[in-house]
């Protein structure tokens, strides 16, 4: 178990760890695409639409964003 | 010195170490800068006649209070008076501390130190209107609320709260400034032809800096907005 083994599965897992990426750019493309449909259905409430569908993509990020904080952690301290 | 690229001041008294790092005194010169600048203000404002035209200090300023009230009031009712102070210094605050990207200084967001005091600043803040609307026990019972054995996923959702607002703008402040580090890094690599990459970096600043240090503050203020409103009284 030297120290380039761990230096190795380190950056390993902080590559594994960024598939989260998926959940996050799926998520925001669909609430996205709503809020598209909204409009289109409803041009008049475009401003109150538009703060709403930026909220939620904004929320939508949030597990993207926890899996790369894990890999910056494990690429600054293990690798 | 290169102020852009200071990574900590270092300094010791009597022996004992201490070491600040530069987002945290960014974040103290900021706090410092906005402390004047609102004192300021606030004697405009007590000296500014209602039955005269408002001075330009106190229309920006009277401007942007109407506009975050009408946004409170959407999560607060008619409680937006007594929390204005915090929501709008938290928002006014970390826009400018988000912006200081473009400058070339460390974003004081940057560091997991000033984003978790905020979060327990919100959690602090909740817990207490929820003691004082409901009493101890009221709000021990509130935990209970659909079946006794929800207790301990309850109270992980209570914290859990705090806790991901504050990576929330962790990450994308952090992320965003890293993308960038790397971005002028690979410019000076590149020597000669680095110089072709200053046509790309406003269109990145504008996304990673103005764009989320924008909606990263205010979706900060409107989710701790609504989750106080959840412990106002009906």
């Amino acid at each position: 178990m030297n120290e380039f083994f761990v230096k190795g599965m380190a950056l390993l897992g902080a590559g594994i760890a960024m598939v989260a990426g998926l959940g996050a750019g799926l998520g925001q493309g669909f609430a996205a695409g709503k809020g598209a449909e909204a409009v289109a259905r409803n041009p008049e409430a475009a401003g109150e639409i538009r703060s709403t569908m930026i909220l939620g993509i904004a929320l939508a990020e949030t597990t993207g964003l926890y899996s790369l904080v894990i890999a910056i952690m494990l690429i600054f301290m293990k690798g | 010195m290169d102020v852009s690229k200071m990574k900590h001041l270092a300094f010791s008294i009597n022996g004992f170490d201490f070491r600040i790092s530069a987002p945290v005194l960014n974040w103290i010169c900021v706090c410092i800068i906005f402390s004047i600048i609102f004192i300021v203000v606030g004697n405009k404002f007590k000296k500014a006649d209602p039955t005269k035209m408002p001075s330009k200090t106190v229309f920006v300023f009277e401007t942007l209070t109407e506009i975050i009230l009408n946004i409170l009031s959407g999560n607060l009712g008619k409680y937006n008076k007594k929390y204005l102070p915090v929501f709008g210094t938290i928002i006014i605050v970390m826009i400018v501390s988000n912006l200081m990207g473009l400058i070339g200084l460390q974003p004081p967001t940057s560091n997991i130190g000033v984003n978790l005091v905020l979060g327990l600043l919100y959690f602090t803040m909740i817990q207490v209107r929820a003691i004082k609307t409901n009493g101890v026990v009221g709000r021990v019972k509130g935990l209970l609320e659909p079946f006794s054995f929800l207790l301990p996923l309850n109270l992980l959702g209570e914290m859990a709260l705090p806790i991901s607002l504050s990576l929330r703008l962790f990450g994308n402040i952090l992320s965003g400034s890293i993308i960038m580090t790397l971005i002028y890094a690979l410019m000076s690599y590149l020597g000669v032809f680095g110089i072709l990459g200053y046509a790309i970096t406003p269109f990145l600043h504008i996304y990673f800096d103005i764009f989320s240090g924008f909606v990263q503050g205010y979706v900060f203020m409107m989710l701790g907005s609504f989750f106080l409103g959840e412990q106002l009284e009906k």
